[in-house]
This record gives structure tokens, C-alpha cells and sequence, in this order.
């Protein structure tokens, strides 16, 4: 148990932070705020997209909706959805390519309710006839996915950039995947993955921790533990530039990716935070979005497992879509040249604004349930909003260098347009890279 | 303890000589301070085929230059406060905020650059051909999306003409021809202090708050009479919807369909009754279209109802997003729930779980200083008054089975209907499975 003080912002730190184990490995990590009636609850799996073998494509997210569909301790679907809306809950899953969780926030008085209903959530009955009904939910949404140009673009150049490596997955898998799966094939998965050692459950707002533990040991405490892991593996982006022509569109986009830090240690990714905010709010936003070039412009740091990627994307037309890329690719280039060179004051503002997010951030149950959960993942440690703040203010410029040398925006780059252009007319926006034209990502088996 | 805390009072209000009003929440338990100023300078005002789009155009362009500061100096200034800006526009009204930490002097300066911002703008000629630039590939990419697409035809088509229903971003035609002198004159007839709302909440101090605020604004068109919020209002008649389908073919996987009716005006003693039955036909996951397009029949990924309302009128709108094969089934399971939502009402479980959902989802978000400033914004801006929560609680509480009953029996859904949709089937398969007597116009 740790209690924070007050740091030089003047931001008293309340919070206490509990971490307790289970015999079977289960995690739990608690954060009491003792300013609010609310709390919120999560159950963090550590697996994903990037987990599944190549005959389980789509898997981990199409068990995700199966966790609402019925229990091993017989609460049905109906049950489920009826009894978080009676406890008046907000909740919600998510899985992404490389994690997966469940979470709600509800006021404390019905912190028993929410957590019965979370933690049977995690062993599923995994019925067959909920799984053929849901997989034309499934289906849905791959159709829906692929209706929306700026998920489908950033899809396909995942895809493509991670071409060697797990994490090209598309997380909701494809028609076919999605069609021919067998239940089976998720029951082992399931049974791979969710068990008790490569689950967190966080938890953060009011609540009494003796009682969250004791809980947790009462109903989870069975559960049983495996072996797990994820392979880690290095990326070998090829750079190119993919052409993906949709000609029912009116505006053009354009994505590009590079290697960035991973998530290994906490100060690159704060450090990749900042000039994210520098590339994004202080470059690109002036002389790219406010010379009348994109309608959007944005650039950000994604630190995954074994590997990350710095992103830039923008929401352009064709006229201007040549411009819009060299300017971006441009600013990328100038900000490691010393003219370019970061000033005190874009410093001083990037700093500012990551920290009041995080003062806004640090008032929200919810906010700090999934911050807590994460980070325990990531590091097996808490760390308070203080101690992340200290981190950021000793910061400096020349650690933005440093990590630039190890990571510059001008490395390896694969970038992707979408819209009405053809190869021929954009091509030109960089000489530099291989061009080739590509049907977008789960469109090609139609 | 600050002086405000030990006061004991957490809700303030305030009106200027000069007709701008005030209005703060003091929570003890945040440091952070979220600060709005809402301003009755919608789309609403604007002349349809002549203008629509200037007044989000504005939005833009008070952040490009003042008569002290560059649109660099604005941005920076506020940034290095750490002060979050965020700006909106819609049919009623625009809306400047802030979010930042509530220590030393941030909330005055932040106070001083957003004053400077309303009262001083220059609208140069430079930054407004680009940021018109902005605006016309902003329209063009939003065609692209299907689903902001039906809902742009269907507000179009719901409001029929009528000023409320115009789109903010303006049309192309419009926003290509709009002009620096055209957002000076709107600006100088709608941005005016006896048309302006400002509402805090978080921590701060109140009286230090009224002082800056009055030393910044105090002076602005003081003894004017200018119109005041309250009666440009009048100006807007309520809108007259007609049954109205519109079907756009369109290469896509899925069929994006939107449906609205009409429903009661924000104002109206059955708000929460509507909010309590559009809850229980499509808020969420156990929502009766949820259940029956999801869950029973595998129709959907997305589906759902909501209810938004103006202060003339309010609206019940739905969506769904289906693949083709599966859109006629999915368009009539929904008018059936429909039919049978205002034939049969809704059950004693239902009510009750509907009311618990929207009570704790009102306490829940009441821990945000942000969520709290905009709820006083908006009940100050339409009634005059703040509503604590546990007043909002007991008007939830107090919707009945006669209630909702009334409620129905005064929003006829069927009488206007406007139906759009974008995708690969035609109309008339669309809506082969839906009687046709039903969406006559």
C-alpha cells in the first residue's frame, strides 16, 4: 500500500493503491479514491489478435461478445444485459491486437452485483447455438468496418507493415475466418488463454479492499492457472507506398507508419508521448491542417509488447493529396534537423497539456481503473499520477533526440493512400518508395 | 480550504448589467475547473441557400487572430497554461470551453485570451481562405462515412425546410462563397453579451471569478438593448415535419437506415418520460431493439435508438447498420417494435431498470467537472435555473406507466415519418416488409 503527497503542481495525490496475488496467479490491483461514490471494475486478459494462431483468425474478439452470451454458472445472456442495466452499469469489452478486457462502473452500493457478474463473464459456457447467431453479429461488423474509409485504411496498412510479425492481425478476422470458425477452436483458445495467471482484475474508485480481495479469493480463487506467454518478435516493415483505390469516394486519405519505441520501458514511451504532441499539435497542425492542406491532420505513438510504431495520418482530397504528403513527410524530416529543432517552449506547452489530461484523467474511476490495469500488465507495477508526472517534467529535449536517433520518423516507411486516386496521379508524392496498387484488406476474397 | 469551500455554497448564478449571464458549480473534491461560454449563434440564424455555414466558419476563425494576437499567440498562450480549448457549433447555439487545472491564476488568464478571442476578432483574409478550405473537404469527407451521411439527409428531411434543420458544416455552394464581411456582420448581430451564457464548474472561486468576468466583459455593448437570447428564440418557428423517404443506392457492404419522428421539446414535463422510453426501446444492450435485431436474430452489429431535443421540438432517432440480404427483414423487425412499443407500453421491469440506468449514468458522470458545467449550461440555457441531481433523480423516479402512456398518445410516430438510407438495395425492396399505408407522405 502506497499513499502519494503533494507534488509540485500542487496536486494533492489521495489516492491509496492495494495489489494483492491469488495462489493461481490471478492479479489485483486497486486504487481507492476516496472522493468519489462511484467505482469502476475490470477484468484485463492479457491476450489478443496478435495471440492467435493462424487458424484462429478473429478469435479473441469473437470471444469477446461470446463472454455475454452465458456463463459455466448459468447466468444466461439475458440475465447478463438485464442485470447490468439494473444495477444501473455502464460496461462494455474491448480487444484489441494485444489485449483483451471487460470492465463496468457502476455506484459503489452495487460493487457485489457488478463483480458476480464480471467475474462468471470470464469462465463462458461458450453455447453453439449462441455461437452461430453471433457470428453473423460478426459478420456485421466486418461489413461495417469495411464501410468506414478510415478504420478500413488503417487496417490495411497494419496489415501491411506488420506483414512478418503477429500483429498484422485484423482483430475481427475475415469473412472466412469468421464463417468456418468452430467452436471448438474457441473453447481452446479460451482455455489457452484465460487462465487465472494472465488475468488482472482492476479495480478503482470507492470500495472496501478487504472485501475485493476476499471476494476475489471466494469465487476465483478455483480457477485454473497455465502456461501462457506471447512470442515477441522484431518487425521488418518494408518501406513502400500501397495505392488503394476506391473510386465512390470523395476524399482521399493517407496513413503512414514507422518504427517507434515499445513499451518495455516506461521512460521512451513518455518520451514518444511528447513528441507526439510536438509532431502532432505544434507542426502538423500549422503547416500542414492550418495551410488549408487536410481538414486532419495527426501523428502518434503507438508502444506495443516487442515493438512499436509512430503513425501520421490525414483526411485530405485529391487535389491536394500530393501536397498533404510531401508537407507531412517533410515535417517529419525537418524536426530532426537542427533548424527544426524543438524549442523550450513547444517543450514547456507539450508538457502542460499531457499533464492537465492527466489531472482530468486522475478524477475518473473509470480513467484509473483502465490506466492501472494496463500498466500492471506492462510493468507488474502501479504508478501513481505524481510519480508519472515527476517522470514527464524531467523529461528533456535532448532525450527527444536521443530517442529520434534510435527511432527517427524518417526510418522505414509504409504508407498507404485511400481513395478515388489511381497509382499514376499520386505516385509522385514519393519518389522514394516502392509504389504499388492493392485491393484493401478483407475486400480481396470477395 | 479556500474561501469558497468554507462559504458552504456550491451553486452560484450571476447576471451582467450588460445581459451576460453566470453560472457556477464549485466541487471540493476535483482540481480541475472545466469553463464554457455558449453564445446564440447557430446555424439557425443563417440564411439557408445565402449563408449556411458562416457560423461554424466563426468557430474558426475568432482562434485566427484578434486585434492583440496572432492565431499562434492564442493557441500558445493557452497552451502553455495547460488549457484545453475545445469549440462546437449546431443549429442553436456555439459553444467555446476549456479544460484546465484550477491553480494560481490559470482560469483568469484563460478567461482574459477566451474574452479576447469573442470580443476582438479580425477575421483575416489569409487564414479565412484556408480555413474555408477546411470546412469544404471537411463536407466532402463526411459524404464519404454512410452513416453521418443518413443522418445529415434525415435531420434535412425531419426539419423540412425549417431553420434548426440546417447542416452547421454548410454546403458546398454556400461555404465556397462565403466571405470575411459576411462573418463580421453575423458575428456583430449574434456575438453579444446579453446573448451569452458562461458556466464553470470544478474548482475555482467565485467571486474572484464574477470580478475577472465583469472587468473582461463588463464593458462590452453595456446600455445597448441589443436582442437577447430569449428573443432571437422566438424568431424560430417549430418545425413542421411531413413523412418523408430517401433512399440513396450506393456501392457499400452494409445498409445504413435511419428512421425519426417527432417527439416532446427539451422543455417539456415529459423529457425524462421520453428519455426513460427511448431508453428502454434502443439505449442499450438489454434495449428492446437490441434484443430482438441483435441479439435474437444475428441482424445487426449496430443498432439503437436515441432521443435529442431543441427547445422547439425534440426527436427519436434510430439506426441500424445490415448487409444487404438481411436489410428488409431488419427495417420491418424495427417498425414492428415500434408499432407495439405505442400499442402495448412498456413493462413495470423494464420501467424500473430504465429509470435505475439513467439515474446512475446522471450520478456517474456528475463526478466530471466538465459533465457537470455542461449540464448547467444547457439547464440554465433552457430553463433559467440549475437542477441539482437529486432533483433530476426524483423527476426520473416520477415517471409512471400513466405518464409514459400520455407520452405516447402525444407522439404518434407514424404521423411523420422520415426514413433514410444509403446502400446497395433499392427502396422498394427496403422496405418491402413494412405495410405501405403506414410511411404514406
Amino acid at each position: 500500500m502506497m499513499q502519494g503527497q503533494t507534488n509540485r503542481h500542487g496536486i494533492e495525490q489521495r489516492s491509496t493503491f492495494f495489489t494483492h496475488q491469488l495462489k493461481n496467479g490471478l492479479q489485483i490491483v486497486g486504487e481507492q479514491m476516496p472522493d468519489v461514490e462511484s467505482v469502476a471494475l475490470g477484468f484485463y486478459v492479457k491476450t489478443g489478435g496478435r495471440d492467435e494462431k493462424p487458424d484462429e483468425d478473429g478469435v479473441s474478439h469473437f470471444l469477446e461478445h461470446m463472454v455475454f452470451k452465458g456463463t459455466q454458472n448459468g447466468l444466461t445472456a439475458a440475465d447478463i444485459n438485464i442485470m447490468f442495466h439494473r444495477i444501473g452499469a455502464s460496461f462494455n469489452a474491448a480487444t484489441s491486437r494485444d489485449v483483451t478486457y471487460y470492465y463496468c462502473m457502476v455506484l459503489n452500493e452495487y460493487y457485489d452485483q457488478a463483480f458476480k457478474l464480471l467475474y462468471s463473464m470470464q469462465r463462458p459456457k461458450l453455447d453453439a447455438t449462441e455461437f452461430n447467431m453471433e457470428r453473423n453479429v460478426i459478420l456485421e461488423e466486418i461489413a461495417r468496418s469495411l464501410d468506414n474509409p478510415g478504420s478500413h485504411a488503417f487496417r490495411t496498412l497494419n496489415s501491411i507493415y506488420f506483414t512478418d510479425h503477429p500483429l498484422k492481425t485484423t482483430i475481427l478476422g475475415s469473412r472466412e475466418s469468421i464463417s468456418t470458425m468452430q467452436i471448438e477452436t474457441m473453447r481452446n483458445y479460451w482455455q489457452r488463454r484465460y487462465v487465472a495467471n494472465n488475468l488482472i482484475f482492476s479495480v478503482a474508485g470507492h470500495f472496501d479492499w478487504d472485501h475485493v480481495v476476499q471476494q476475489a479469493e471466494e469465487y476465483c480463487g478455483d480457477w485454473e492457472s497455465g502456461e501462457v506467454g506471447r512470442r515477441l518478435l522484431q518487425a521488418h516493415p518494408k518501406p513502400q507506398f500501397v495505392v488503394v483505390t476506391k473510386s465512390n469516394l470523395k476524399g482521399q486519405l493517407l496513413a503512414m507508419m514507422m518504427p517507434g519505441p515499445s513499451n518495455q520501458n516506461e521512460r521512451d514511451v513518455q518520451v514518444a508521448g511528447l513528441l507526439s504532441i510536438i509532431v502532432d499539435d505544434d507542426r502538423l497542425f500549422w503547416n500542414v491542417r492550418e495551410k488549408g492542406l487536410a481538414e486532419g491532420v495527426s501523428f502518434g505513438s503507438s508502444p506495443l509488447d516487442d515493438t512499436g510504431v509512430f503513425s501520421a495520418y490525414a483526411s485530405t482530397t485529391p487535389a491536394k493529396a500530393v501536397e498533404t504528403f510531401q508537407a507531412i513527410r517533410r515535417e517529419l524530416e525537418h524536426i530532426q534537423e537542427p533548424t527544426g529543432r524543438i524549442t523550450d517552449d513547444e517543450m514547456e506547452r507539450a508538457k502542460n497539456k499531457l499533464i492537465t489530461g492527466m489531472v482530468f484523467g486522475g478524477e475518473s474511476s473509470m480513467n484509473r481503473m483502465f490506466s492501472n490495469g494496463r500498466t500492471w500488465m506492462i510493468r507488474n507495477r502501479l504508478i501513481p499520477l505524481d510519480e508519472r508526472m515527476a517522470l514527464i517534467e524531467s523529461i528533456t529535449i535532448d532525450d527527444i533526440y536521443d530517442l529520434l536517433q534510435r527511432y527517427p520518423l524518417t526510418g522505414p516507411t509504409v504508407a498507404l493512400t485511400y481513395g478515388p486516386m489511381v497509382q499514376d496521379e499520386i505516385a509522385a508524392a514519393a519518389p522514394d518508395l516502392p509504389v504499388r496498387t492493392e485491393p484493401a484488406i478483407l475486400e480481396a476474397e470477395q | 480550504m479556500d474561501k469558497t469551500q468554507q462559504s458552504g455554497q456550491y451553486e452560484f448564478t450571476h447576471r451582467l448589467p450588460n445581459g451576460m449571464e453566470m453560472v457556477g458549480q464549485y466541487m471540493p473534491s476535483v482540481r480541475s475547473v472545466a469553463l464554457g461560454i455558449q453564445i446564440d449563434a447557430g446555424s439557425m440564424h443563417e440564411q439557408n441557400n445565402v449563408t449556411n455555414g458562416v457560423a461554424h466558419l466563426i468557430e474558426y476563425n475568432l482562434f485566427q487572430g484578434t486585434t492583440s494576437r496572432t492565431a499562434r499567440q492564442i493557441n500558445d498562450e493557452l497552451e502553455r497554461i495547460g488549457a484545453q480549448h475545445g469549440s462546437g457549433v449546431n443549429a442553436e447555439w456555439a459553444r467555446y470551453t476549456a479544460s484546465l487545472v484550477g491553480r494560481g491564476d490559470n482560469l483568469n488568464r484563460t478567461l482574459d485570451i477566451l474574452a479576447d478571442v469573442l470580443m476582438n476578432p479580425t477575421f483575416p483574409e489569409q487564414e479565412w481562405e484556408q480555413q474555408r478550405a477546411i470546412v469544404q473537404q471537411e463536407i466532402r469527407n463526411r459524404d464519404d462515412e454512410p452513416m453521418q451521411r443518413v443522418f445529415d439527409v434525415l435531420r434535412e428531411d425531419f426539419f423540412n425546410g425549417n431553420p434548426l434543420g440546417y447542416n452547421p458544416l454548410g454546403k458546398l455552394e454556400t461555404v465556397m462563397n462565403l466571405t470575411p464581411d459576411q462573418a463580421r456582420q453575423f458575428w456583430s448581430e449574434y456575438y453579444h453579451p446579453n446573448n451569452m451564457l458562461l458556466s464553470v464548474a470544478g474548482s475555482f472561486d467565485w467571486d474572484d471569478l464574477v470580478k475577472r468576468v465583469e472587468s473582461l466583459f463588463g464593458g462590452w455593448h453595456t446600455g445597448e438593448n441589443l436582442p437577447s437570447r430569449y428573443e432571437l428564440q422566438k424568431e424560430i418557428p417549430p418545425p413542421n415535419p411531413q413523412t418523408k423517404i430517401s433512399v440513396e443506392q450506393y456501392e457499400s457492404q452494409q445498409e445504413h437506415i435511419g428512421m425519426a419522428y417527432q417527439s416532446v421539446p427539451i422543455t417539456s414535463p415529459y423529457y425524462y418520460v421520453a428519455s426513460v422510453v427511448t431508453e428502454i426501446f434502443g439505449g442499450g444492450m438489454s434495449s428492446r431493439l437490441f434484443s430482438e435485431v441483435r441479439e435474437k436474430r444475428g441482424l445487426v452489429y449496430s443498432v439503437g435508438a436515441s432521443y435529442g431535443a431543441t427547445r422547439p421540438v425534440g426527436l427519436v432517432s434510430i439506426y441500424a447498420g445490415t448487409t444487404s440480404e438481411k436489410s428488409p427483414e431488419t427495417v420491418q423487425v424495427i417498425i414492428d417494435q415500434l408499432q407495439k412499443l405505442y400499442d402495448k407500453g412498456v413493462t413495470d421491469e423494464e420501467l424500473n431498470d430504465a429509470k435505475t440506468q439513467i439515474k446512475a449514468r446522471v450520478v456517474m458522470r456528475g463526478e466530471s467537472s466538465g459533465a457537470r458545467m455542461g449540464a448547467n449550461m444547457s439547464s440554465w440555457w433552457y430553463e433559467n435555473r440549475l437542477r441539482p441531481i437529486h432533483e433530476i433523480k426524483e423527476q426520473i423516479d416520477a415517471v409512471t406507466h400513466e405518464s409514459i402512456k400520455e407520452y405516447l398518445a402525444t407522439t404518434p410516430p407514424f404521423n411523420a415519418f422520415v426514413l433514410s438510407a444509403r446502400g446497395p438495395r433499392p427502396q422498394p425492396e427496403l422496405l418491402a416488409g413494412v405495410p405501405t399505408e403506414l410511411l404514406k407522405a
